[in-house]
């Protein structure tokens, strides 16, 4: 970013947060049956799934990226694929599981339910921040791949050339 | 794994970019990876010299959104909070990324006897 100048994407995303902001405020008790909708239907699980897939699945086979090959090492032949396979599932299980935390905590703290019974205020403040926090981790990583992968297909192939008189 | 640079050649004649599909952390890498520091990009002649890294991703924009809306939960203040924090992790991974940009840039172009060593 350029000193002095406003960077377009932070302010339009500033300009959703606050339009967000105002939603939630001045209608609190329509937002959070929205917010307990959304929650308790399995969509958002299968969209971090689906992005996890194919996110990394994409990334890893568009990717120029060489995989290590060594013989007779099986980890070093299949260690990008073996990268793709752990990558897939820390994004899906951490997305998916601290979704369904959230959730808990969610319907726990504003529709009087309860999934953590015995659980005391400290206890369940920690598990709000990890979730959180592992939620956060799992989407921005997801959307990052995606990202990536999109301008892996615009992108043009370079190839090395055999010697500067060709 | 998914900080990744988008390495590019300015098209000569113009000042668009032609983005490479290939990845790689130095110069001299990419000449490694690719066999020669003399490259064919869509049909003209390149030296690696000419290829530059720059980000993928505006890490902060994207933290700032995805930690409002997961702080949209706790309501207005949560959106708040959430913003903040997110943007606050956003820009360490911007940092990061833009070390990874000033390396590629930085990075001398290898002798050619060196990418047969």
């Amino acid at each position: 970013m350029s000193q002095g100048k406003l960077n377009r994407s932070r302010m339009a995303v500033f300009i959703v947060l606050a339009a967000l902001f105002v939603i939630v405020v001045e209608n609190k008790e329509d937002a959070e049956q929205i917010f307990r909708h959304i929650l308790e239907s399995n969509w958002p699980t299968y969209i971090i799934w689906f992005f996890a897939l194919f996110g990394v699945i994409a990334t890893t086979i568009y990717s120029n990226r060489p995989n290590e090959n060594g013989p007779g090492n099986i980890y070093a032949i299949f260690r990008k694929y073996g990268d793709a396979v752990f990558t897939i599932a820390t994004y899906g299980f951490s997305g998916s599981t601290s979704l369904a935390l959230l959730k808990g905590l969610y319907l726990q703290a504003f529709f009087d339910q309860s999934f953590f019974s015995g659980f005391g205020r400290f206890d369940l403040a920690s598990i709000f921040i990890i979730s959180s926090f592992l939620l956060y981790f799992s989407l921005t990583e997801t959307v990052r791949h995606n990202v990536n992968f999109l301008w892996q297909i615009e992108g043009v192939k370079a190839a090395g050339a055999k010697s500067n008189s060709e | 794994m998914s900080l990744q640079l988008k390495l590019y050649v300015v098209k000569r004649g113009s000042k668009d970019k032609l983005h490479l599909t290939a990845v790689a952390p130095t110069r001299a890498e990419l000449a490694i990876q690719l066999g020669s520091p003399v490259l064919d990009i869509a049909g003209e002649r390149y030296s690696v010299k000419e290829v530059f890294a720059e980000k993928s991703t505006d890490n902060t924009s994207l933290g700032m959104l995805v930690g409002g809306f997961i702080g949209a939960l706790a309501g207005g203040v949560g959106i708040a909070a959430g913003g903040a924090v997110g943007a606050i992790l956003g820009k360490e991974k911007d940092k990061e990324e833009q070390a990874l940009v000033e390396q590629f840039n930085k990075s001398d172009v290898p002798l050619i006897g060196q990418l047969f060593l």
